[in-house]
C-alpha cells in the first residue's frame, strides 16, 4: 500500500549547510499492517510520520501511495488524497478546548464532503462504538487523559481512512490507559486498518506485527 | 512603589515588540492629539470667554415686535428704540450701548495706498458699557458722540502696528478717514476687533431726527444689567417699560418687548448645533482611541501569560509582577500623550488656517476678541485623563484579573493554552463591539452631514459665476452728502467701469450678489391679510440699476426689466407664495406694514430663485424683492452706503490695476475692495460650513481607522493564541480557505454586532443633533449604504491579516511534541 524510495528530509543550518533529518529512507508498507516505529528522541521518527501523513511536503524522493505517485501531486491534491485516506492520533490528544466531545468528532467530517445526516450517523456510531456516548456533551478538560486519547483515536478513524498514524498515542497516560489504546489498536487492525505508531515502549511496539528502528535519520 | 528598574524593564519589553508599542502610541496620539487640535481651535472660535469686566451681565438687545419677546421675531434696535431704553431704562440696565457697522476709505499712510477698512460706530458709552477700556488714550466722550462732533477716531492694536508701524506717538496724530482727517485718541487691547471685526471705531453720533429713526433697525444693542437682576426679571420689566414709554409717546413703531440672551451666547447661539455635532464627533473618537488602548494593553498582558506563570513559578512577587505590567502601560501612556501633544500642537495651527476665520471670513463674532490661536490646555488634561483611566481601567486591571485566574492552566498545557479564556475574550470582544458600533455610528452621522453641507456648498447660485468679476466701493454719506450726488458717482463709476478693454457689461448691486440674507425688507402682498402676530412677511431686498439680471446672467422668466420708480420684480418663489396660481404681473406689494407709511410697488417682472440660506431667527424668508437703485437712493439712502460693482467680462484679462484706474477716474476718494471673480468668491462661501465638513469627516475617518485597528489587535491576538487550534484544524483536513473563513466569520459576528449597536447609537446621535437643529436632514439610504460599504471594507482588511495567517499555520511546526 506504502511504499517509500530514497527519501530525504533535512532542514537548512545556515551557512549553505543541511542538516539531515532523515536519510535515504526505503520502507514498504502493505495493506493490513501494523508497524511499529522505534527509536531515541531526535531519530526522525516524528518527522517520518508526517511525511506519510502528507503534512510535510519538504522532503525529496519517492513516495507511492496504493499506486498514487505522490511525489508528483501538487500541495492540494496530497492534501485531498490524505483527508480521503489517513487518519492521525497525537500524544497531546490535541483535542479542541472549546469544543464537546461530539463536537470535536465532527471537526474531520465538516471538512470533507459528508451531508448533515450521514455526519450524525458517523458521529453517533463512533460515540457508540468506543462507548463514550454518555461524555458527547463534556468539554476535554472534563475528560481523564485516557478517555480523551479514546477521542482522539475515535476521531481518526470516524471520516473511514484506511491508514491511521499515531505518535506515540500512549506517551501521555498511565500504563493502564496505554494498554487499553493498544488493545483497541490491535481490534482495529484486525478489523483491516493499516496502523503506523510510534512508541518506545516495547510492550506497545508488541503489539504490532513488525519494528523499524530509526537512529539518526537512517533504518537500521 | 515605581522603581527604576521596572521602567528600564518596561522600555526594554516594548522596544522589543515595536509593533505594538507603535499602534498603541500611534492610538493615544490621535485619540489626544486630534480631539485636542480640534477643541482648541473650537474654544478659540467659539468658546473663549469674553474679555470684559462685565461678561457675566452683559446681554444682547433685540427688540420684539410681538409680545412675548420670542426669538423668532425679533429686530436688532431702531435708534428711537435705542434712545427710548436709554432714557426709561436706567433701572434694568447700568448702560446700554449700540453700534453699527460700516467699512471706511483710509487715506494713504506713508507707502500703504488708500484702503477700504472695516470700521464701527459705536456709542461713547460702548467700552464702559462692556468693560474694556482701550489700551491706550481714552474712549469717546458723550461731547464726542453728537452729529457734526470733532474728528476723533479710536484704532486696534492690529492697525497701529501693521499701518502705523506701532509708533510710540500714536496718540494725537491723524488720519484721513474718508476724505477728513482724524485725531486718534485711543488704541484698543490687542486682539480685540469687536463689533464686526472692526479695525477702526468711530462715534456713532446719531442724527438727531431722522425720519427713519422708528423703522430702520440696523443698531446692534448691549446692554449691562444692574446687579442681582436676572435675565427672567430684566425682561418682564422691560416689557413694562415699554408699555410706559408706549402711554408717554404712542408709536406703531415703538418695540414691545425685548429678547435679551447672554451677550457671549448671542454669538454662538446659531453655531451651537455645529459644535454640538464636532463635540460629539470628537468625543467617539476619544472612545474609540480608549477602547482601542484599553484592548491593546489587555492583548499585552494575556499574551505574556505564559512568561507571567512561569516568572511566578520562579518565585517573582504577584506585586511585582503588576508593577511591571503598570509600568509598560505608564510608559506608553506617556510616550502616546507626549506624541499627541506634539500632534496636537502641529495640526492646530493647520487647522486654524482653514478655520473660516483664519479664512477671514467671519463665522463667528467669537473671534472678534481673544483671536491667538493656543493650545486647550484643560482638554488636553481631560483627553489624556480618559486615555488612562479607561486604558488602564479598563484594560489592564481586568488583564490582570484574568491572568491571575489562568495561572494554573497556563503552566499545565505547556505556555500555550489553545483558546482564549471566555470572560476574558467576552471583554475584549465587546471592545471591539463598541469601538465598532462608535465608528459605525460616527460614520453614518459624519456621512449625513457631509450630505448636508454638500448640498449647502453645491447648490445652484441661480445665476452665472463664470466671466464675472466683482469689489467693494463705499459711498459714505460724509464723501456724498446727497442722493444726486451719491447717484451721479456710482453712474460714473459704471461709465468708467464699461470703457475698461475686455468688460462686456458692468452692473451694480446692494447687497453683493452671494449675500441676499444681508439686507431684509419687511412686506405684505396686496389683498391678503398680514401674517400674525408679526404682521409683515420678510424678502431679500436687493437693490439694483436697470440691466443687472442681464449682466449676471440671473433669467427673467416672465415680465420686464425695470426702470421707473414704484416697481418691483420679484423671485418665482416670493411670486407663488403671495399669488399661488394668478399671475403675479401687475400685482402690487407693499414695503412694511399694511397700515404703514411706506409706498406699494407694482411687480413688472419675475425671475428665477436664487441661493439664499437664511439666519434661522428670520423666521420665513419668502423669496427676492428687486428694487431699482434711483428709488431706493432717494428714500432710503442711508441702506445703500456699501455697492457692490458686478463686471462681466470676455476672459479674464481685466487686471486689478485696469479696475482702479476706471475707479480713480471716476472719484479718485473712492477706493475698490475685494476684487474677486465670482467663482472664487463662490469657492469661498460657506467657509464655516466646508469648515465643520471637513473636521467631521476627519473625525469619520479617525474613527474608522482607530476601529480597525482595534479590530485587527483582537483578531491577530486570536490567531497567534489559537495558532495549535488552526494546526489541529489543518491537520484533521481543513483547507486554508475554511480556515479563512473561520477568522473572518469571527470578524464578522462583530462587526455584526457592532452594526447593530452602532445603528442604535446613530438613531440615538441623530435624534439629538436634531434637537438641536432642526436644518438636518434625515440621513438617505445612500449615506447608510456607503458607511456600511467603508466599515466593511475596513473590518475586511483587519480580518484579512489575521485570517490569512491562520492559513498558513503548519501543522507540523504547530503540533510539534514540545
Ligand atoms: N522544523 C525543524 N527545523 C529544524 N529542525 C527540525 C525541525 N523539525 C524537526 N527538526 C529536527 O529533526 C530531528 C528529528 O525530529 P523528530 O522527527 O521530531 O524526532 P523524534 O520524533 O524521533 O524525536 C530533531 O533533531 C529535530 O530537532
Ligand atoms: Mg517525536
Amino acid at each position: 500500500m506504502i511504499r517509500l524510495h530514497n527519501v530525504e528530509r533535512s532542514y537548512p543550518l545556515g551557512r549553505g549547510q543541511l542538516f539531515y533529518v532523515l536519510r535515504d529512507i526505503d520502507l514498504d508498507i502493505s495493506q493490513g499492517d501494523f508497524v511499529s516505529v522505534m527509536g531515541p528522541s531526535g531519530a526522525g521518527k516524528s518527522t517520518l510520520l508526517h511525511i506519510l501523513g502528507m503534512h510535510d511536503h519538504g522532503w525529496t524522493g519517492e513516495y507511492f501511495f496504493d499506486e498514487t505517485a505522490t511525489h508528483h501531486l501538487k500541495a492540494k491534491e496530497r492534501a485531498s488524497l490524505r483527508n480521503e485516506k489517513i487518519g492521525f492520533v497525537f500524544q497531546q490528544y490535541h483535542l479542541l478546548d472549546d469544543l464537546t466531545v461530539y463536537e470535536n468528532l465532527d471537526i474531520p467530517l465538516s471538512y470533507r464532503h459528508y451531508s448533515k445526516s450521514e455526519r450524525t450517523a458517523l458521529v453517533g456510531d463512533a460515540l457508540d462504538r468506543f462507548q463514550i456516548v454518555g461524555k458527547k456533551d463534556l468539554y476535554p478538560r472534563q475528560l481523564s487523559g485516557g478517555q480523551q486519547q479514546l477521542v482522539g483515536v475515535a476521531r481518526a478513524i470516524i471520516a473511514q481512512p484506511k491508514l491511521l498514524l499515531a505518535d506515540e498515542p500512549t506517551g501521555n497516560l498511565h500504563s493502564s490507559q496505554g494498554e487499553e489504546i493498544m488493545k483497541l489498536f490491535r481490534k482495529l487492525n484486525e478489523e483491516g486498518m493499516t496502523i503506523v505508531q510510534v512508541t518506545h515502549s516495547e510492550k506497545n511496539a508488541s503489539y504490532g506485527k513488525r519494528i523499524v528502528q530509526l537512529r539518526d535519520g537512517w533504518i537500521v | 512603589m515605581l522603581m527604576w528598574g521596572d521602567f528600564k524593564y518596561a522600555a526594554r519589553m516594548l522596544i522589543k515588540s515595536p509593533a505594538f508599542s507603535l499602534v498603541a502610541i500611534v492610538t493615544l496620539a490621535l485619540g489626544i492629539g486630534a480631539n485636542t487640535a480640534i477643541f482648541s481651535v473650537v474654544e478659540g472660535t467659539l468658546l473663549r470667554p469674553l474679555p470684559f469686566a462685565n461678561a457675566s451681565r452683559l446681554v444682547r438687545l433685540y427688540e420684539a415686535v410681538d409680545d412675548n419677546g420670542s426669538r423668532g421675531s425679533t429686530l436688532n434696535l431702531s435708534e428711537q428704540t435705542f434712545r427710548q431704553w436709554r432714557e426709561f431704562g436706567g433701572n434694568i440696565f447700568e448702560g446700554v450701548a449700540s453700534a453699527a457697522g460700516t467699512n471706511v476709505t483710509v487715506g494713504a499712510i506713508s507707502n500703504n495706498p488708500a484702503r477700504s477698512v472695516a470700521a464701527a460706530r459705536i456709542s461713547a458709552n460702548f467700552f464702559s458699557v462692556v468693560g474694556l477700556p482701550p489700551a491706550l488714550g481714552r474712549a469717546f466722550t458723550e461731547g464726542e458722540d453728537i452729529e457734526g462732533g470733532p474728528k476723533v477716531v479710536i484704532i486696534s492694536d492690529d492697525f497701529w502696528r501693521q499701518q502705523l508701524n506701532g509708533r510710540a506717538d500714536v496718540l494725537g496724530t491723524t488720519i484721513s478717514i474718508d476724505g477728513n482727517l482724524h485725531t486718534i485718541i485711543g488704541v484698543m487691547p490687542k486682539m480685540f476687533r469687536h463689533p464686526y471685526r472692526a479695525n477702526l471705531w468711530l462715534p456713532l453720533a446719531l442724527p438727531a431726527n431722522s425720519p427713519t429713526q422708528g423703522t430702520n433697525h440696523y443698531l446692534y444693542g448691549v446692554g449691562h444689567l444692574r446687579k442681582g437682576l436676572t435675565i427672567a426679571q430684566a425682561g418682564e420689566a422691560v416689557r413694562r417699560m415699554c408699555a410706559t414709554i408706549n402711554q408717554a409717546r404712542p408709536d406703531p413703531n415703538n418695540a414691545r418687548a425685548a429678547y435679551m440672551p447672554p451677550l457671549r451666547e448671542s454669538f454662538v447661539m446659531d453655531l451651537r448645533p455645529k459644535i454640538l455635532v464636532i463635540v460629539i464627533a470628537a468625543l467617539c473618537v476619544l472612545l474609540i482611541a480608549a477602547a482601542n488602548f484599553a484592548g491593546l494593553l489587555l492583548t499585552r498582558v494575556i499574551e505574556h501569560e505564559g512568561e507571567f506563570s512561569l516568572r511566578r513559578a520562579l518565585g517573582a512577587s504577584w506585586r511585582r509582577l503588576v508593577r511591571q505590567q503598570l509600568m509598560q502601560g505608564l510608559v506608553l501612556a506617556m510616550l502616546g500623550t507626549l506624541c499627541g501633544l506634539f500632534l496636537a500642537s502641529w495640526i492646530t495651527p493647520a487647522l486654524v488656517a482653514m478655520s473660516p476665520e483664519g479664512a477671514d471670513a467671519t463665522g463667528s463674532a467669537m473671534r472678534e476678541f481673544d483671536y491667538a490661536v493656543r493650545l486647550d490646555w484643560p482638554l488636553f488634561g481631560f483627553a489624556t485623563a480618559v486615555m488612562f483611566l479607561v486604558g488602564l481601567g479598563f484594560g489592564f486591571l481586568p488583564a490582570i484579573h484574568a491572568s491571575r485566574i489562568d495561572l494554573r492552566g497556563a503552566m499545565n498545557v505547556g505556555s500555550r493554552s489553545a483558546t482564549l479564556d471566555r470572560s476574558t475574550r467576552r471583554l475584549l470582544g465587546s471592545f471591539v463591539i463598541v469601538e465598532l458600533a462608535v465608528a459605525c455610528a460616527l460614520l453614518m452621522a459624519s456621512l449625513t452631514a457631509a450630505q448636508y453641507f454638500r448640498k449647502l456648498v453645491n447648490e445652484s447660485w441661480g445665476f452665472e459665476t463664470e466671466h464675472r468679476l466683482m469689489f467693494y466701493t463705499t459711498f459714505s454719506e460724509r464723501l456724498f452728502p446727497n442722493v444726486t450726488a451719491r447717484q451721479q458717482g456710482i453712474e460714473r463709476v459704471l461709465a468708467e467701469l464699461r470703457s475698461i478693454p475686455g468688460v462686456l457689461a458692468a452692473t451694480a448691486s446692494e447687497p453683493s450678489p452671494m449675500t441676499s440674507p444681508r439686507n431684509l425688507i419687511s412686506c405684505n402682498p396686496e389683498g391678503a391679510p398680514p401674517p400674525e402676530p408679526r404682521g409683515f412677511h420678510l424678502a431679500y431686498l436687493r437693490t439694483i440699476p436697470p440691466g443687472y439680471f442681464k449682466t449676471v446672467g440671473h433669467p427673467l422668466l416672465q415680465g420686464r426689466d425695470f426702470a421707473d420708480s414704484d416697481t418691483c420684480i420679484v423671485s418665482k418663489a416670493c411670486a407663488q407664495r403671495f399669488w399661488p396660481g394668478q399671475n403675479p404681473i401687475g400685482k402690487r406689494v407693499k414695503w412694511g406694514r399694511l397700515d404703514g407709511p411706506r409706498p406699494w410697488f407694482t411687480v413688472v417682472g419675475i425671475v428665477g430663485d436664487m441661493k439664499a440660506i437664511a439666519d434661522p431667527r428670520d423666521g420665513e424668508v419668502v423669496g427676492m424683492i428687486a428694487r431699482p437703485l434711483t428709488q431706493m437712493l432717494a428714500i432710503a439712502s442711508n441702506l445703500v452706503d456699501e455697492m457692490t460693482f458686478i463686471l462681466q467680462t470676455n476672459n479674464n484679462a481685466v487686471t486689478e490695476a485696469a479696475i482702479r484706474d476706471a475707479l480713480a477716474r471716476a472719484d479718485s476718494r473712492l477706493a475698490a475692495y475685494q476684487i474677486i471673480s465670482l467663482d472664487q468668491a463662490s469657492a469661498d462661501s460657506r467657509t464655516t460650513e466646508r469648515f465643520i465638513l471637513v473636521l467631521v469627516s476627519l473625525f469619520g475617518i479617525l474613527g474608522l481607522i482607530l476601529a480597525a485597528v482595534g479590530l485587527y489587535g483582537l483578531l491577530s491576538l486570536q490567531v497567534a493564541r489559537r495558532e495549535r487550534e488552526f494546526g489541529i484544524r489543518s491537520a484533521l483536513g481543513a483547507t486554508a480557505a475554511q480556515l479563512i473563513q473561520l477568522v473572518s466569520r469571527q470578524g464578522a459576528s462583530l462587526l455584526g454586532l457592532g452594526f447593530m449597536v452602532g445603528g442604535f447609537g446613530t438613531w440615538g446621535i441623530i435624534r439629538l443633533v436634531r434637537s438641536q437643529w432642526s436644518g438636518l436632514p434625515t440621513p438617505n439610504m445612500l449615506a447608510w449604504f456607503f458607511g456600511a460599504v467603508a466599515l466593511c471594507l475596513a473590518a475586511g482588511i483587519a480580518c484579512w491579516l489575521p485570517a490569512r495567517r491562520a492559513s498558513r499555520v503548519d501543522p507540523v511546526i504547530a503540533l510539534r511534541a514540545e
